[in-house]
């Protein structure tokens, strides 16, 4: 009695902020606000959605169009410099800019909506289901991704769609397992059992009672997995399984790296925005794990 | 791909490798010290190829990987210089009949194969048969019929029709002789164990290979040409990255680097002082890199169409600024530096107000949008300057005239293929060599009987005319050289206005060699010919 007394009262206080607080969403954005590191990720991650969103229309050039000689060196008129076909570089990053940052959220989506369904069904249900589950994470998990992505897009097409989709089913075994360990820690806490007494059905309690108190960990994994997908895109590309028709950093960066002793600015730029949006993304996790993390929360 | 995976071990062994030459290289330097009138023979050549050979049998295997060492292995009736004029080798005669109808070819008496049986006329047939067999080149020596051996040293290829391309096939990369006694023992030739252990009569015996690393060459002393080959070992580094084989040229680590054809790495090379860099030896090749079109496929199968992104397409552009001024211009089905390339052709000089008339006379307006039609191009994966570049130049200058091009890459050279030759594509770029005839490497592209699905470089345009039909067939057979260059212009003419293909420009392959070598291959074949005449002059220093 007395242990579950003591197990009861803390996981409810930290793993329920919908119930905790009168706002537990402005507290941690109050929390979230307070971490530098997150605040300059945001900053820079908005400005790049807004560079990327109004830019090529401000800017005007087709990042697909010859806009001058093969590789102009930054100037006046091509700020960039142009790439090995004459192509305008700035235009490339601001038009590339939403086929990366696009794909790097879509495939960050998929992976976690595909690992928390297994993961939560997985530590939710135990016995055979888990068991079968398991191996299933583990068979995807043990083939190396970048290969495995490569085998997909070979199969079914260099297109930015197939690209995505390939990066969100390589990359979920790890959201699969980090939910199955916080359903397995959370499913037999006294809540859960007081929901079931109560009445809840099986599909109530995952997505009602242990989901929400199993997201904090998978939120940061979340914000994580989007910079990965983004890295993922790039080596895809730069591999040469990019898609030839839609412009992203990726797809500059590994068509221009043969150029790289010729015409660094081609390799450069998309590099640089490829490196500050990962990082950006990576700042704005720490600082959500800052704001969510109550033994953070509680030191603030 | 692989090559990025595999490039940190390999290069840890070239490195090793690279040392011991080093050592060889100290050895062999200080030997001319002694005796320096020898200073010019002798001594080891440090070759790095991209071009890994699956064999090196080139009698039943066609390419440059091949090539190159064979023609080191095995020696041919006739070899060529660097103006297309046959020279001796094995033969040290040769004779066509008036009727054109057999030629006759008298050996030298004192050539041996490496394991010192004499070369006969029996080799010669054998060769010849088999080559005929089993070459990828099936139009080379379609034509003969058999060959006698009146007596050891003479050979009478007889021919069912006359067959002026004869005379060029017996270049050392088409027809290299092999010894009958080893290749003849009823074993299947393609996957003959000799191929990798091959036994020739050529300059130098083969003897080591690494699968994939390196292959080794040695002079061969009982060559038939006295004092020749002049060097002692080469040495074939193969990689699998260009970039590292422009690093080890300009350390002096490799002193030949063959068959380059990015023009940044040519541009490298031609400022590092100690390395020579050479277009000439590639007239026998013959390669163009062009545009092809689907011909039996709408809207492509109107003629107009085809010749409207002829105009749009600006041949100048791609090779003066995409390929930087190193690849010559191609504007016809025979490539530059050919005797038979017809000047007098439709150059398709850039003219947009001429592209979208015609695209309006074939009935494609330009839709509320801007465009005309939808079409996909495809191109050869691997070869990123030459091919790629190109598609997506292309993309961009079709859109002028209101054609929407969209890119299919290919993940490797087996899915690019399979869809060309099964004739799923609208446009694709392709990179085709002539091999210095016609009716060796042209006549594949546009010879209707040769519309054959599924397989790579035959007529995959699905072009067909009649007349270039009859042109072609009559070109083959035709002995006098006037009457044959007036055939092959007429061809020219036809298939440049029928627009089957859009040539672009000749792959500007070049070889680089380290400065201090004496007896340059520049002739047609270049490096796919014997490099018994290559000496130091220099030697390296070490």
């Amino acid at each position: 009695m007395t242990t579950i007394e003591s197990t009861a009262i803390k996981p409810d206080k930290t793993a329920l902020p919908v119930s905790a607080a009168a706002s537990p969403t402005m507290a941690a954005l109050r929390q979230f606000a307070r971490s530098p590191a997150g605040v300059v990720g945001a900053v820079v991650l908005l400005f790049l959605m807004l560079a990327t969103l109004f830019g090529p229309s401000i800017y005007g050039v087709d990042p697909l169009d010859i806009a001058g000689a093969p590789f102009t060196p930054p100037d006046a008129d091509t700020w960039l410099g142009t790439d090995y076909l004459g192509r305008d570089i700035l235009a490339g990053l601001l038009q590339g800019g939403r086929a990366t940052l696009t794909v790097g959220g879509v495939a960050a989506i998929i992976t976690i909506v595909i690992g928390v369904t297994i993961g939560s069904l997985a530590g939710f249900f135990g016995g055979p289901i888990d068991t079968a589950l398991t191996k299933i994470t583990e068979f995807f998990q043990i083939l190396p991704p970048l290969l495995f992505a490569m085998v997909l897009v070979t199969l079914f097409g260099q297109t930015l769609t197939t690209v995505t989709i390939a990066i969100g089913v390589v990359s979920w075994p790890s959201a699969a397992r980090l939910t199955r360990a916080e359903f397995l820690r959370l499913r037999n806490l006294d809540f859960v059992k007081a929901s079931r007494a109560a009445g809840a059905g099986n599909g109530h309690l995952i997505l009602l009672v242990v989901l929400p108190n199993a997201l904090p960990p998978i939120i940061v994994s979340a914000t994580l997995a989007i910079g990965v997908a983004i890295l993922f895109e790039g080596g895809l590309s730069f591999l040469g399984l990019g898609d030839p028709n839609t412009m992203s950093w990726g797809l500059m960066l590994g068509q221009n790296r043969n150029y790289v002793l010729n015409a660094w600015w081609t390799v450069a730029f998309p590099g640089a925005a490829i490196f500050i949006a990962v990082l950006a993304i990576s700042l704005i996790g720490d600082g959500v794990n800052d704001a969510i993390n109550p033994r953070l929360r509680k030191r603030g | 791909m692989s090559s990025i995976w595999s490039r940190r071990p390999r290069s840890l062994k070239a490195s090793l490798l690279a040392c011991a030459l080093g050592l060889a290289l100290v050895a062999t330097a200080i030997a001319p010290s002694v005796k320096p009138a020898l200073a010019a023979d002798g001594g080891t050549l440090v070759i790095a190829s991209t071009q890994v050979p699956r064999h090196f049998n080139g009698a039943v295997q066609s390419g440059l990987a091949t090539a190159m060492p064979s023609t080191q292995i095995f020696a041919s009736p006739l070899r060529y210089d660097d103006n297309w004029n046959p020279q001796p080798y094995l033969a040290k005669s040769w004779a066509v009949a008036p009727d054109g109808l057999s030629v006759t070819l008298k050996l030298v008496d004192n050539a041996l194969f490496h394991d010192g049986k004499p070369v006969t006329s029996e080799d010669v047939a054998f060769s010849i048969m088999t080559i005929k067999a089993n070459h990828p080149f099936q139009s080379m020596l379609a034509a003969v019929d058999k060959v006698n051996t009146p007596d050891p040293l003479t050979a009478i290829i007889r021919l069912k029709h006359p067959h002026p391309a004869l005379l060029l096939a017996m270049s050392p990369a088409l027809m290299p002789i092999l010894p009958k006694h080893v290749y003849g023992d009823g074993q299947d030739i393609k996957a003959h164990p000799a191929n990798l252990k091959p036994v020739g009569s050529g300059p130098y015996r083969l003897t080591e290979y690494k699968q994939g690393e390196y292959y080794t060459l040695e002079k061969f002393d009982k060559f038939f040409i006295t004092g020749k080959p002049k060097l002692d070992k080469i040495v074939v580094k193969l990689v699998s990255d260009s970039n590292a084989a422009v690093v080890s040229l300009e350390r002096g680590d490799v002193n030949v680097l063959p068959f380059v054809s990015n023009t940044r790495d040519i541009e490298r090379i031609e400022k590092m002082p100690n390395v020579t860099i050479t277009d000439k030896g590639f007239a026998g090749v013959g390669p163009i890199n062009w545009l092809a079109f689907n011909t039996k496929k709408k809207p492509l199968d109107d003629v107009r169409v085809r010749q409207a992104i002829a105009f749009a397409a600006n041949r100048e552009f791609i090779t003066g600024k995409l390929m930087g001024g190193k690849a010559k211009t191609a504007t016809s089905p025979i490539a530059p530096g050919s005797l038979l390339l017809e000047p007098g052709v439709e150059m398709y000089k850039l003219d947009l107000a001429k592209s979208a008339k015609l695209l309006d006379d074939a009935g494609y307006p330009k839709a509320a949008d801007g465009t005309r039609m939808s079409l996909t191009i495809d191109y050869i994966p691997g070869d990123e300057e030459q091919q790629r570049n190109v598609a997506e130049y292309l993309r961009s200058q079709l859109k002028r005239v209101g054609i929407n091009l969209e890119v299919r890459a290919a993940p490797d050279f087996p899915t690019w293929a399979q869809r060309v030759s099964n004739w799923d594509f609208d446009l694709t770029m392709d990179n085709v060599f002539n091999w210095g005839d016609p009716v060796i490497g042209v006549n594949r592209t546009y010879l209707s009987s040769n519309i054959r699905k599924g397989i790579i470089w035959s007529n995959t345009q699905q072009y067909s005319n009649p007349k270039v039909d009859e042109l072609l067939a009559a070109g083959a057979q035709e002995t006098s050289p006037e009457k044959r260059k007036a055939l092959y212009s007429e061809f020219q003419k036809i298939v440049v206005n029928d627009v089957p293909i859009y040539f672009i420009n000749g792959a500007p392959y070049r070889n680089a060699f380290s400065k201090g070598l004496g007896g340059l291959p520049t002739s047609i074949w270049g490096m796919m010919s014997p490099l018994d005449e290559l000496y130091w002059e220099v030697p390296p220093k070490t």
